[in-house]
């Protein structure tokens, strides 16, 4: 699915940010991204959500080596992945459900399927009542609800989650959890990055852990049948 | 029936939505009233000259009183023998008298001043005559006639016409750059506005195209709002500087008129004036959004 091999990143002429990073995502895992502050996790997400290049090395991301894929093809590979950003990234001025039928509207489709799909959706992001509450009266859960939504709607082959449950009390940092673990085993491959160990060992899959731009610690990342979040989390 | 749901909010980009309609309101009035001007000298130029152009003026300067008679009538019979000559009509006393008196003050024409014989000649429509032949034949009959062809009234009236014209091409194009280059400001304010958006779209599988088309659209309709305004605008000021020259009174001036192929090409400047905030606004995005990875 994902494969990173000795990859580097900086921003502009800076120095490196990433160094060597090499690991791979089987289909249909599920790992946490961890690390403290300023390790490189957001830059890694960065590269992960096509946002950004690396300056060297070589991503794989659904078959494909990225430095050969051209500027015009990264749309398509962009709709194969949904991002959960920390600060939700939702449109103010759009209802919840515009913000959630986003992803299908750009790629094009019937207006009316992608609102029934998305109603949905809600529905099972409890948000059922809020479809047409904008962004700003909603809560910091029902925020990242709406916005987990939205990257759900197109079913992504991978799912990216930055610090998800970072603006939510630990109740709810629970279900959305839940929600995560629930869509990785519809099989979407899912890279949560968050800094709450609590939650990584609530839910017992594999990490990758940054430190200073590095991959210190590779945690059944790459072995074959491995990152499958324990059931009983 | 699905309501068409903006990706990008107005709300976020005040400055140039309240702004830029202004802005091109007044850049299509001037270009308005420029053009106006142009049309309206050049139709005025071309009518005046299709008239003057059917027309010869001659002259007979004599001293003597019954030369000057004797020349006159010679002429005016070769005049109307002449094949091409509509009709010949020797001005009296009282027009000559009135031709000068703009000049000398009326009642100071006394009859002491030797007068000019001048002979109105009007030519058939799209016959063309031999000017300089007939010329020729004049002096042979009448030494002391000269013909007046309006050569040299026509080539000043269309150098001025020229002059009046080329101003209008150049405001129109001044105005055009400068409307550009505000739309590119407005643009750049406008992506910078909705720059957090613009890469939300972006990461969740936008193509270019689509972020560019709802800026072309916004500006579209900017464009179409303002030149609208500058139109209307430009038009009251026509209406009544055509009021004015008119009160003026029979002089040049008032015979300015605007044809109705003129009025289509002032009622284009609103559609142009949003055609070109369109396009600009396209491409100052896809520009700004190809440095984007």
């Amino acid at each position: 699915m994902v494969r990173f091999e000795n990859v580097g990143m900086r921003y502009g002429l800076g120095s490196e940010v990433l160094r060597n990073i090499s690991f791979e995502l089987k289909p249909g895992s599920f790992h946490f991204l961890t690390g403290p502050s300023g390790a490189g996790k957001s830059s890694l997400m960065k590269l992960l959500y096509l946002a950004h290049r690396p300056s060297r090395g070589i991503i794989t991301m659904f078959g494909q080596d990225l430095t050969m894929v051209s500027r015009d093809e990264l749309p398509a590979l962009r709709r194969r992945i949904g991002v959960v950003f920390q600060d939700f990234r939702l449109l103010d001025h759009l209802s919840a459900i515009d913000n959630v039928m986003l992803p299908l509207r750009i790629a094009g489709g019937d207006p009316k399927i992608i609102r029934e799909h998305a109603e949905e959706l809600l529905s099972w992001v409890g948000l059922a009542d809020r479809l047409e509450a904008r962004p700003p009266t909603l809560s910091g859960g029902e925020k990242q609800r709406l916005a987990i939504a939205r990257a759900v709607i197109g079913k992504p082959d991978l799912l990216l989650a930055d610090e998800p449950t970072g603006n939510v009390d630990p109740e709810m940092a629970n279900r959305l959890l839940h929600l995560f673990v629930e869509l990785n085993k519809l099989g979407t491959t899912t890279l949560v990055a968050t800094h709450d160990m609590g939650l990584v060992s609530r839910v017992g899959a594999p990490q990758l852990r940054l430190f200073q731009g590095e991959l210190v610690h590779l945690d059944r990342a790459s072995a074959v049948g491995a990152g499958q979040p324990d059931a009983g989390y | 029936m699905t309501r068409r749901v903006p990706f990008l909010s107005d709300r976020a980009d005040r400055v140039s939505g309240r702004l830029l309609p202004w802005v091109i309101a007044v850049m299509v009035f001037l270009s308005g009233i420029a053009l106006a001007s142009a049309l309206g000298v050049h139709d005025a130029v071309a009518n005046w000259a299709s008239d003057l152009g059917r027309r010869l003026t001659v002259q007979v300067v004599a001293a003597d009183p019954a030369d000057r008679d004797a020349q006159a009538a010679a002429a005016e019979a070769l005049l109307a023998s002449t094949p091409g000559v509509e009709t010949v009509n020797r001005l009296d006393l009282g027009a000559i008298t009135a031709l000068l008196e703009p000049w000398l003050g009326k009642g100071n024409v006394g009859d002491d001043l030797p007068l000019p014989v001048l002979i109105d000649v009007t030519l058939a429509p799209d016959r063309l005559i031999n000017t300089a032949a007939l010329a020729r034949q004049l002096r042979e009959v009448a030494p002391d006639a000269a013909l007046d062809t309006n050569e040299q009234w026509l080539s000043r009236l269309h150098a001025v016409a020229g002059m009046v014209e080329g101003t209008a091409v150049t405001v129109v194009g001044l105005v055009t750059l400068a409307t550009v280059a505000i739309v590119i400001f407005g643009t750049h304010a406008g992506l910078a506005a909705h720059r957090e958006t613009i890469e939300t779209l972006h990461i969740i599988g936008a193509r270019d195209n689509l972020i560019a088309g709802e800026f072309q659209v916004r500006f579209l309709k900017l464009g179409l709002k303002g030149g609208l305004i500058g139109l209307v605008a430009a038009g009251v000021t026509l209406v009544l500087g055509r009021s004015f020259l008119r009160s003026l009174g029979g002089g040049i001036l008032d015979k300015v008129t605007l044809e109705p192929g003129d009025l289509v090409v002032l009622l284009v400047l609103p559609l142009a004036a949003g055609v070109i905030a369109m396009f600009t606004a396209r491409l100052t995005v896809l520009r700004a959004l190809a440095r984007m990875v």
